[in-house]
């Protein structure tokens, strides 16, 4: 009898683990799932707003920019740039934030018959910053100004 | 034994099956939010008709007259209920505080009270520009602040 059931545990040894293998890959099958879809729902909270993150086309920025510069008073600011000249560009960066959720800062560069200068808020947020050039010539003056922003500039 | 594995089959795809559908439910299930992008046109399409070559393109007096005709905008939605809010307001650049003229909004007021316990969207942005209106200052900020309902629609 002893020997009988030795047999039959023996052959169904077999049965068992193929048994085993099919239930290890079902769990298996249900736990990517499970993380796919945890995964689906949780890494991609933001993703369905939709924002312009190319601030090389901020219309804003430009126009506010050009507007500036169709002042002559202005443009003679920038070619004899000084304290208040820099005070006054300060004043046209801090109408025209970067980004929407993430408010950001314009910097400019200005470069006038090889001198270079570089004019921004310096709001000291910026971990990882992105940049953003747009290049606007007039006479001998050349600008420069890029957008940064907290991590992102949406 | 057979028969046991072709009904596991069924099972798994069943599983696997459902796992996809629910992964794709999860990820388009909601519609896009553009009311970023609607904002940003509303406001380039404001500061394009209102600014021509650095200089306001209307006296500040008569811009709230006519504004939506005048600058092609439309605020009618498949909603009865107005879905937009605009509000312009005009600061002298040199003392930024100052205001140089009445603002005014077109719109839907109602959704500027609702904006701190709902989801609206609101963004606002500001420009310089010329102003060759007479006794006014010659720069100002023109600030834009443009609420957006559309929740339905976006959220």
């Amino acid at each position: 009898m002893e020997k009988m059931h030795r047999i039959i545990l023996k052959n169904r040894k077999g049965q068992i683990g193929e048994t085993m293998t099919w239930v290890v890959a079902t769990l298996v099958v249900i736990a990517v799932l499970g993380v796919s879809i945890v995964f689906t729902k949780t890494a991609n909270p933001f993703s369905k707003e939709i924002y312009s993150y190319d601030k090389e086309k901020d219309f804003l920025a430009s126009l506010s920019v050009t507007n500036f510069l169709s002042e002559n008073t202005n443009v003679n600011y920038l070619e004899n740039l000084d304290k208040n000249s820099e005070l006054k560009i300060e004043s046209l960066l801090l109408t025209m934030p970067a980004g929407t959720r993430y408010k950001g800062e314009w910097s400019l560069d200005l470069e006038n018959s090889g001198d270079s200068e570089t004019i921004n808020l310096n709001l000291k947020y910026l971990l990882f910053p992105e940049f953003f050039n747009i290049k606007i010539e007039k006479s001998n003056l050349k600008l420069n100004f890029w957008a940064k922003c907290p991590t992102t500039c949406k | 034994m057979e028969k046991i594995l072709s009904v596991y089959w069924f099972a798994i795809l069943l599983i696997v099956a459902g796992g996809i559908v629910a992964m794709v439910l999860i990820f388009y299930g909601k519609p896009y939010d553009v009311r970023e992008l609607e904002a940003n046109a509303l406001m380039n399409q404001v500061a394009d008709c209102i600014s021509t070559d650095g200089e306001m393109a209307y006296p500040l007096s008569e811009l709230e007259t006519n504004f939506l005709e005048n600058c092609h905008i439309n605020f009618k939605t498949e909603n009865a209920k107005n879905q937009f809010y605009l509000a312009l307001n005009f600061y002298d650049f040199n003392n930024i505080g100052a205001e140089v003229a009445k603002g005014f909004y077109e719109g839907n007021p109602n959704l500027k009270g609702d904006l701190i316990a709902s989801s609206l969207f609101a963004n606002e942005k500001s420009f310089y520009v010329l102003n060759k209106d007479g006794e006014q200052p010659k720069e100002i900020v023109v600030k834009m602040l443009v609420i957006i309902d559309k929740n339905g629609e976006n959220a």
